[in-house]
């Protein structure tokens, strides 16, 4: 029996649902598996007992008296104020840097362009050193990091859109520029504040690098939702920003409310990447290669390709992070570890496609 | 089908297209001609909506272009233009699965309905054999075909040819405007083509505009507009029509031969 190309298209489309429900079973069991690793291992069974607990009883700080049979105190606090928290906010950043990129690789019309392409990031970067910086000297009332990188993030989106409209169009060639003028900029006030901090220029470096240690709820409770939003939002109008990665004039053709969705996209991909900086540092090469990844062996499409870039970035950086946790002694920061392992994987992966 | 009044365009102070009136009839082909720099191009942008001119206006079905929401426009008309650069491994499939965007609510899928309808316009354009290839690996010209069929599902009354077919070798390129002048024949699509081949101008047009430096030289059918005296003068190269046929540069040989070509380039 010979199969129709209708019937493959529609055979295809099953199998990506497949494949998304599959990643998304995967991912469950990687959080549950992750939050049991560590120095003090826990079962997974052991894992579930404690979330179930907590999510059904509301935290509670009462002592071991209403804990479900053979839960410890130390192991409930560590599931549930340690590790559970963690592994969310990993995943909410994972999500979120692979769909970001995954979106200015579209709009952008460029596959090599990455969440950090057009400096929402820098600013991101900007605003947490400031706080880190003046923190040094005011020490009365430390400076909270987190908000004042997303509120540098949001400033530097402002003055990038502002840079890059023209005549009221905000074109994907400007954007590049406005871009990297801004995210210059913002790189030497970064490198001032880092010259000017002296010896105490390593709390600078090491927020920086990216990581996800001592990650708490408040990060999961700004992260999670606002993802899940963005993700959505990319999601609902994944056709336009299709025709969008065409081209500008193509668009316009096919009846894409150009002005509309390039803001749509633009102000979506640059909040999910300021959220993610704001609790996470810089987090390299998952914005890059997941989508890159799933265009090459899955689909070009932004219907498929934003939910599988959600689960498959969640994945990749719950894993690394168990990496950075637990191989050494030391923890290793994340951002270090995605780009060492991820990129001769796709080194090896690049070569396999190719023949 | 559309009409164009009073169309007056210019970056800064020289105006690229001054008094354009141009009446576009439904179910003919009409050609732009004209030397680099006359103004077809900016003309084209203008007749299918994407620049506003400075002063006049179009009318698409009597009424104003400006007035149409993006998605009301693309039901009307449709366009290809030359050398798309699409960088992404999307497959020829959704490439023309995408003129179906106008027709349909966001977020709705493809069933296999559309997908028929798809490679019923991909086998016309002869391009349904690479349906599931990567767009990314066609040459040129098979590019160029995927993007008309494309169009074609687009279900236009109006389609826009910015020089689609003119960085193919000449088969190709006839082949490609065959497909639509027979499209024209069969189902009464209008179509308005800028074009530098003007033996495929002479050949297809039921309309031809001859543009110099911004305003119209002549319009009409093709006999009447395409003769040598009005080609040598907005040209400035003699050529030699062939009726019912098309044009040899006859007499260049000549002009080269005697040094009269470096004289006419050099005043």
């Amino acid at each position: 029996m010979t199969t129709t190309v209708a019937d493959r298209y529609i055979q295809k489309q099953k199998r990506n649902r497949l494949l998304g429900l599959a990643g998304f079973g995967l991912l469950a069991l990687t959080v549950l598996i992750s939050i049991g690793l560590g120095r003090a291992d826990l079962s997974i069974d052991m894992v579930w007992k404690i979330i179930v607990h907590n999510v059904i009883n509301g935290p509670d700080v009462a002592g071991s008296a209403g804990l479900p049979q053979g839960v410890e105190v130390y192991q409930n606090a560590i599931v549930w104020d340690v590790r559970l928290p963690r592994v969310l906010t990993a995943l909410a950043v994972g999500a979120g840097l692979a769909v970001s990129g995954a979106i200015f690789q579209s709009i952008l019309r460029n596959p090599l362009a990455d969440p950090f392409t057009v400096g929402v990031s820098t600013g991101a970067a900007f605003g947490a050193v400031l706080a880190i910086y003046m923190n040094l000297f005011i020490v009365a009332f430390p400076l909270p990091i987190t908000p004042f990188a997303f509120g540098g993030a949001l400033l530097a989106l402002l003055v990038v859109m502002r840079v890059a409209r023209v005549k009221g169009v905000i074109r994907s060639s400007n954007l590049i520029i406005a871009g990297i003028i801004v995210s210059s900029i913002l790189s030497a006030g970064i490198s001032f504040m880092k010259s000017a901090a002296g010896e105490e220029v390593a709390a600078i470096v090491y927020w920086l690098m990216g990581s996800m240690a001592a990650r708490s709820w408040d990060h999961v409770a700004l992260a999670v939702p606002l993802v899940f939003l963005g993700i959505g939002l990319a999601g609902y109008h994944a056709k336009s920003l299709d025709i969008m990665s065409l081209g500008e004039r193509e668009a316009v053709a096919l009846g894409v409310d150009v002005k509309k969705t390039m803001n749509l996209y633009l102000i979506t991909a640059s909040l999910l990447t300021a959220i993610c900086v704001s609790v996470s540092g810089i987090i390299g090469f998952v914005g890059l290669i997941i989508p890159h990844m799933i265009r090459m062996g899955i689909s070009s499409e932004n219907r498929v390709l934003i939910p599988l870039s959600a689960i498959f970035g969640a994945l990749l950086l719950v894993v690394a992070d168990n990496f950075s946790r637990l191989l050494f002694a030391v923890e290793l920061p994340v951002g270090v570890i995605t780009t060492l392992l991820g990129g001769p994987f796709f080194i090896w992966l690049f070569g396999k496609a190719r023949k | 089908m559309i009409q164009s009044k009073k169309i007056t365009f210019g970056y800064g102070s020289q105006p690229l297209l001054q008094d354009v009136h141009l009446h576009v009839k439904p179910g003919t082909f009409n050609a732009f001609i004209g030397p680099n720099g006359s103004g077809k191009t900016t003309l084209l942008k203008i007749m299918c909506g994407e620049l506003l001119p400075d002063d006049g206006e179009i009318l698409l079905k009597k009424k104003n272009i400006q007035d149409y929401k993006p998605k009301e426009k693309a039901q009307i008309q449709a366009a290809i233009f030359q050398g798309s650069a699409i960088r992404f491994p999307f497959s020829c499939l959704e490439v023309v699965l995408m003129g179906l965007y106008p027709h349909r609510e966001m977020g709705s899928g493809h069933g296999s309905s559309d997908i028929e309808e798809a490679l019923k316009f991909m086998a016309y354009t002869d391009t349904d054999h690479f349906a599931e290839r990567p767009i990314t690996e066609l040459s040129g010209g098979e590019m160029q075909r995927v993007l008309l069929a494309r169009a074609l599902i687009q279900k236009p009354e109006v389609l826009f040819l910015d020089e689609a077919f003119s960085a193919m070798d000449v088969e190709k390129r006839a082949k490609g405007l065959a497909l639509v002048k027979e499209y024209v024949v069969k189902t009464g699509l209008t179509v308005v083509a800028v074009m530098h081949d003007l033996n495929m101008a002479y050949t297809f047009a039921d309309q031809v505009v001859l543009l110099q430096e911004g305003t119209v030289y002549a319009k009409g059918t093709a006999d009447q507009v395409m003769t040598e005296k009005n080609i040598e003068s907005v040209f400035k190269i003699p050529m030699t029509r062939v009726d019912g046929v098309g044009f040899l540069p006859a007499g260049l040989r000549a002009m080269v031969e005697s040094g009269q070509l470096k004289e006419e380039s050099a005043s």
